[in-house]
């Protein structure tokens, strides 16, 4: 199985378990928003996605998200181009995936409004690259028949095998903050 | 002539920088530019996906795309318009995003209404993604 092809299957197989879940566990949506942020002395780099797909299962806790590379909207014509091609060569991985659960499903009501304290770990896959990740300081907010999903973590480009090249590696923060924040609905 | 050929190079390394720094600055645009590269409908443009998601996007990744569909959702928000396209596929459709720029010409969308939409292709989710849209007169 190639690259694509694998990746695909992982959003498949959450669509395929979205299809047989029991009507009322499945959220999702496919116009979530995904920042990151890179700060340095010498240049803050931002960049937006809002078109995250994300699907979670409320009654197992299983989160899945798929971003695309080539939807991150930066300032800068030149920063943008230099991500796709240099950074993340968008074209041979076009994708982003993160795959996993909540780690304290049981402290969150869905049956009552409020905002809880939610943490998750999985596996974030890209640039061909699968490392395993933890979201601490994420918030699910219930809200009428939405959820409300919010979440913070790092990540360190090295450790997918993105080279900075040394002309430019003063500008690009060692440590990326990934924002992720999104509105699920129900199926 | 050798004052001249002084001032022909520094002519030229100061056009060059000039020419730099316009590189340098240049906004990232935020409605697809240039000409369109494919036509074609929701269904054509699903149906490519889902046969060999590997082909269609060394096809139309990153190329400009006019798609004609069915709304299926609008979604507007301070940041930017989301429209699903419907397709004959149950649950893929055509997700386009439109920049903030673009929400007061979206503003009487609603759905049901078949629309003609230009955007770039970024790829498949759980639907065709394109982004940095622009809606076209039918």
């Amino acid at each position: 199985m190639n690259r694509g092809t694998k990746t695909f299957a992982i959003i498949l197989s959450a669509i395929i378990a979205m299809a047989f879940a029991p009507k009322g566990d499945i959220y999702f949506t496919r116009d979530g928003h995904v920042s990151f942020y890179s700060k340095t002395d010498l240049e803050d780099i931002k960049a937006d996605n809002n078109q995250a797909a994300v699907i979670f299962n409320k009654a197992t806790g299983a989160v899945d998200v798929g971003i695309l590379i080539n939807a991150f909207q930066f300032k800068l014509a030149k920063m943008q181009e230099h991500f796709n091609e240099t950074y993340m060569e968008s074209t041979k991985f076009p994708k982003a995936t993160f795959k996993g659960s909540l780690s304290n499903l049981s402290e969150i009501k869905f049956a009552a409004a409020g905002v809880y304290p939610a943490k998750a770990s999985g596996t974030l896959t890209m640039h061909g690259v699968s490392k395993p990740v933890s979201i601490t300081e994420g918030t699910i907010e219930v809200k009428g028949n939405q959820l409300l999903m919010k979440g913070v973590f790092n990540v360190n480009p090295a450790d997918y095998n993105i080279a900075i090249p040394a002309a430019v590696k003063d500008k690009i923060a060692k440590s990326i903050r990934i924002q992720v924040d999104c509105t699920l609905n129900p199926k | 002539m050798k004052k001249r050929l002084l001032l022909i190079i520094a002519l030229i390394v100061l056009a060059g920088l000039g020419y730099g720094i316009y590189l340098y600055t240049l906004k990232a645009p935020v409605v697809a530019e240039g000409e369109t590269d494919f036509r074609m409908s929701t269904d054509e443009l699903v149906t490519l996906y889902e046969q060999n998601e590997d082909s269609a996007n060394r096809k139309l990744l990153n190329q400009v795309i006019e798609v004609r569909g069915a709304v299926a959702t609008v979604a507007q928000d301070s940041s930017g318009t989301s429209i699903q396209l419907s397709s004959s596929n149950p649950v893929a459709g055509v997700n386009c995003r439109f920049d903030a720029s673009i929400n007061e010409k979206l503003r009487r969308i609603k759905t049901g209404d078949t629309i003609n939409v230009k955007g770039k292709c970024t790829g498949f989710l759980i639907d065709v993604n394109l982004t940095n849209c622009d809606i076209l007169s039918n």
